[in-house]
């Protein structure tokens, strides 16, 4: 008789119009181990929803928050996050004061040497016949450059003509 | 509220917000961090929280959205790690293996692949006994939406429990 009401109940729970009640008692029925043939099918989806509720907080966890509530505010993750934050920044600010009070105190030993004036008069040009020599050595350096230039372009010009023979 | 309020009123709720946490997050660790978060919060707000009509439901919304936020985190996590030692997430655990092979696992199975809507209301009905006004509340959600939800949630795994049950 239990079994008939049961299976009714079954449907009325598929069809989603059982009551809170109704659905505990469905429960409490398939963790029975003489559940007839016709509904063993459902006993494992039962037997899962007891299961589940089996998953609980121990009472450590109780203790370990309201440790935390009556220390005030809490010692969470990202707290912890924001005070490393803040030690590495204080640490930063530090460092660069440091750095800034090492080059004021060495400020002397940054500037660069003085150097000594170069003395220009002993190679200025004294007489017109200096001048001629050095202008003419000047410009003879100038052209034997340029003849240097002319005999390297044409070299090349050659290795040009060479390699565009092979592509006619 | 004070403390001894909290204790009364608050705490008792700690294992369904876990539950659900832990479906969710599947990490038990995580789970965890995300009750005392919730709780903490509620601890912060107290002055307000005579504002909010259903607490238990404001915990549970809270609770899942946050437990949301932590699975994708982990998920990111365990993509990246994947994708840098070229692994793959799929079913090669031989745990989730032998896990499946039960009855019991098969369940899990099924219920894990609904979709996210049907799954969160059938698990808030049928493992944390929520009533269908609760489950609104929790999931934001009109009550049609709520019972079509768990309607074809538990039609989608009576047809699936058949089937598995004929091919046994």
């Amino acid at each position: 008789m239990d079994n008939k009401v049961m299976e009714q109940l079954l449907d009325k729970y598929f069809e989603g119009e059982t009551s809170l009640k109704e659905e505990h008692r469905l429960r409490s029925y398939f963790q029975r181990d003489d559940v007839p043939e016709s509904m063993k099918a459902y006993q494992p989806l039962f037997q899962h929803f007891a299961r589940e509720q089996r998953h609980e907080l121990g009472s450590d966890f109780d203790q370990k928050l309201l440790r935390q509530l009556k220390a005030g505010r809490p010692e969470a993750k990202v707290r912890r996050l924001a005070a490393r934050n803040w030690a590495i920044r204080i640490a930063a600010a530090v460092v660069i004061g440091l750095g800034v009070w090492w080059a004021y105190l060495s400020g002397g030993a940054l500037q660069p040497p003085q150097q000594a004036g170069v003395d220009w008069s002993k190679y200025e040009v004294q007489s017109a016949s200096e001048a001629f020599r050095l202008t003419s050595t000047a410009l003879l350096k100038a052209s034997s450059e340029l003849n240097h230039g002319t005999t390297t372009a044409a070299r090349e010009m050659d290795k040009l003509k060479k390699v565009g023979k092979f592509f006619k | 509220m004070n403390l001894e309020e909290f204790k009364k009123d608050i705490l008792p709720i700690k294992n369904k917000l876990y539950r659900m946490a832990l479906r969710i997050t599947a990490n038990p660790a995580e789970a965890e961090d995300v009750v005392q978060e919730v709780f903490i919060k509620v601890w912060e707000n107290r002055q307000d929280m005579h504002e909010v009509r259903n607490v238990q439901a404001w915990c549970m919304q809270m609770t899942k959205n946050r437990a949301i936020d932590k699975k994708r985190l982990l998920y990111n996590q365990a993509e990246g790690l994947d994708k840098a030692y070229g692994l793959s997430s799929s079913n090669h655990d031989p745990g989730r293996q032998a896990e499946l092979s039960d009855a019991a696992g098969q369940v899990k199975e099924l219920m894990a692949q609904l979709p996210d809507n049907q799954k969160m209301a059938m698990q808030l009905r049928d493992i944390e006994g929520l009533s269908y006004q609760e489950i609104c509340e929790t999931l934001d959600m009109p009550l049609n939406q709520v019972k079509t939800n768990i309607f074809r949630a538990r039609k989608h795994i009576r047809s699936k429990l058949l089937q598995l049950w004929t091919i046994k």
